[in-house]
């Protein structure tokens, strides 16, 4: 789910419809066209280096055949994006697995079973000993791909989509990562983790869901914060901003509205509360989050507010921290979206994104005994 | 009050946590941790970038050119007449790759099998029986064997005329002639015996112990113009060998010095039911195969045709190509 946007093609049906299946059709039709008549235009004159022409039917037959499997096998690794070691097993063994078998039936001990059904007897290494036959084959490949690779070529430079930048900018990121750490066999693995989350807890925590966070989720989105992140939130539309949770915040212009920190998850009727109470329930063995807010202010007051946000992070797991100074906060940097530099003159909900390190002061929990990843 | 809870604990579920549950606790669902569960296979990406599609283009430009050239030099230098010389006889509108005609035929009997030769398989209806014995060789293929003879000779510019060896063996596949191919088992030299009880095909002049009573490896089912025939040509208009005129033993003569030829015909093989024609071809081979220029004209068309379009992309990559594959991902 790190691309949800990769999903759209399958749901609009844009990968297989009627245009595409045409497309297939009339591909279909050109490559048995070339691979009839290729192979027509030269074997109908060719002879062997020892005289006898190579026009019968058998010949032929083979060298159709031939060329038909290889095209189709080129065709496939074009279709490949990602050749793991399974891949390159069945693609080169299905095209040993046609050799072996085209041999064995054109071999003599078949023959001499069952000479009616087996009567192509010697055809195979006749044929396929014919420097022609190989030439024509090649001929006929390169025919039938070449448009296929020029076509692909042109979609890809002229109108990726999203899966393609996807994938250039994962291989080019996993390279990078080779060449800086590892010695950089320019192969990539693919991961769970290959990028950073784009979308942190940020939005998480502010559109006033309840939430617990475990304890590994939070410290693994404490300690990457990644710029992207925030021009995700950036280019997002003022979804949230149903919420109207009161004005308040501290910020750095002098005309812009400070932003509450809206953590309820119901949109009305929060006002008046008084500061210090928690809105964010928390749970056993979870470090929850709660966010403190303060009551709102009437619009059109000058702006310079403050905000107190207080973070308590505990546990109440009693084994091993009871208290929140177990856990040393700091908030090291705050931003305000969406400061427009001028007075706000009407309630608009604004985020207040904390990046916050989380520094263990003790050594992590264990439970029963084991100690636990994080 | 909207509660939706995000559940966030459940998704790193432990495999350490598994057996700490005990007898009660719910085994985890979650996939081993291998590199092939878990899609994490080393593998080879490879992208169609400008990089390695345009000089794949021109590569295949510049490979086959040339290759199409020796192929056209080649067809077209071959010295006419001064290697081997390979008489061909050829058959237009003559359909042998009529499916029905193509599977008139019996393998086994063919291959000497003696239940086969007096019990023909019923692929070979209508010509299985003659007068109520077997046909040996049976089937519609075996039957409209060619049976015209052709004679060179060289009139000689002092009147007299040299008739011109022709070979006659040496024309068909060995596997033909040594596997497939192979009289009943019987006396060698007194083909007649071996064959007795059948009859000769309907269209025939002669039996088939009486294709080439000279020579016992030349009689018989395994007679070479009779093999070349039964290989079933692939087009209605088809040429096959029927002769060699080997070449001289000092390479400095011709084998066929210029001058005047007359060709004798004994004609046998009526044509103009169907309105066929015959001719006979002489041809010289090189180790490509007889003059054959189509090839070499379609490696060259092709050569030029990748070679072109590579410039065209080329060009249309650089006017118009999205060059800034970098990590813009839009949301």
């Amino acid at each position: 789910m790190e691309y949800p946007k990769l999903y759209e093609p399958g749901q609009l049906n844009l990968l297989f419809n009627k245009r595409e299946f045409f497309i297939c059709i009339a591909q279909g039709i050109y490559t048995s066209v070339v691979l009839f008549f290729i192979p027509y235009g030269v074997l109908s004159h060719a002879t062997q280096s020892n005289g006898v022409p190579l026009a019968d039917y058998q010949t032929f037959a083979v060298t159709t055949a031939t060329a038909l499997v290889i095209v189709v096998s080129v065709q496939i690794a074009l279709d490949m994006g990602y050749w793991t070691a399974i891949n390159h097993f069945f693609i080169w063994g299905s095209l040993g697995t046609y050799f072996t078998i085209l041999f064995a039936m054109h071999s003599s001990i078949l023959f001499n079973i069952f000479p009616k059904q087996f009567h192509f007897l010697g055809d195979a290494r006749n044929t396929l000993g014919q420097p022609v036959v190989w030439l024509t084959i090649a001929l006929a490949t390169i025919i039938c791909i070449a448009p296929v690779l020029a076509f692909r070529f042109l979609k890809l430079d002229l109108k990726p989509q999203l899966s393609d930048t996807v994938r250039y900018t994962q291989l080019v990121l996993q390279k990078k990562r080779n060449a800086l750490g590892r010695l950089g066999r320019g192969r990539s693995r693919r991961s769970g983790y290959a990028f950073a989350h784009q979308e942190g807890f940020g939005e998480l925590i502010t559109s006033g869901k309840n939430m617990r966070l475990s304890s590994l989720a939070l410290a693994t989105f404490a300690s990457r914060h990644s710029s992207s992140w925030i021009e995700t939130l950036r280019r997002k539309k003022h979804a949230n901003n149903t919420q109207n949770t009161p004005p308040t915040g501290e910020d750095s212009a002098a005309s812009s509205q400070g932003p509450p920190l809206s953590t309820s998850s119901s949109a009305a009727g929060e006002a008046g509360q008084a500061c210090n109470e928690p809105v964010l329930t928390h749970s056993p063995d979870d470090i929850a989050l709660s966010v403190i807010r303060c009551p709102e202010r009437e619009v059109g007051e000058s702006s310079t507010r403050t905000v107190q946000v207080n973070i308590h992070l505990k546990t109440s797991s009693s084994r091993n921290c009871i208290q929140i100074n177990c856990m040393q906060v700091n908030i090291h940097k705050y931003r305000l979206l969406y400061n427009t530099g001028q007075r706000v003159d009407s309630v608009g909900a604004q985020k207040l994104i904390l990046w916050i390190d989380i520094k263990r002061t003790f050594p992590p929990r264990r439970k029963n005994g084991r100690k636990q990843n994080y | 009050m909207m509660a939706s809870s995000y559940n966030a604990k459940d998704e790193d579920h432990h495999p350490g946590s598994v057996g700490s549950g005990g007898p009660g606790a719910v085994k985890s669902k979650k996939p081993d941790n291998t590199a092939f569960k878990q899609q994490r296979l080393p593998a080879w990406q490879p992208i169609l970038t400008a990089g390695t599609v345009l000089p794949a283009f021109f590569m295949i430009g510049l490979i086959f050119i040339p290759i199409g050239i020796g192929l056209l030099v080649t067809s077209n230098n071959i010295k006419e007449f001064e290697s081997n010389v390979f008489m061909y006889y050829g058959l237009s509108n003559f359909y042998q790759n009529h499916r029905r005609y193509v599977k008139s035929r019996d393998d086994s009997q063919l291959n000497g099998d003696k239940s086969s030769l007096l019990n023909p398989s019923k692929e070979c209806e209508p010509y299985r029986t003659s007068d109520k014995k077997p046909i040996a060789p049976c089937g519609a293929i075996a039957n409209s064997l060619f049976n015209d003879t052709l004679e060179l000779f060289y009139n000689h510019p002092n009147g007299s005329r040299i008739t011109i060896h022709l070979v006659k063996t040496g024309i068909a596949w060995w596997t033909d002639k040594h596997v497939k191919f192979r009289n009943p088992a019987g006396n060698n030299n007194n083909l007649s015996i071996v064959f007795q009880d059948t009859s000769k095909p309907v269209n025939w002049h002669k039996p088939v112990y009486e294709l080439d009573p000279s020579d016992p490896e030349n009689n018989g089912f395994i007679n070479e113009d009779f093999i070349v025939w039964m290989r079933t040509a692939a087009l209605p208009t088809f040429r096959k060998l029927y002769r060699v005129i080997q070449k001289k033993k000092d390479n400095m003569t011709p084998t066929l010095p210029p001058g005047n030829y007359s060709l004798e015909v004994t004609y046998n093989y009526p044509v103009r039911s169907f309105d066929g024609r015959k001719r006979m071809i002489l041809s010289t081979i090189s180790w490509m195969g007889g003059k054959n220029p189509f090839l070499g004209i379609a490696y060259i068309t092709v050569g030029s045709v990748c070679f072109f379009l590579g410039v065209v992309l080329l060009i249309i990559h650089h006017k118009y190509g999205n060059r800034n594959n970098n990590a813009d991902i839009p949301n």
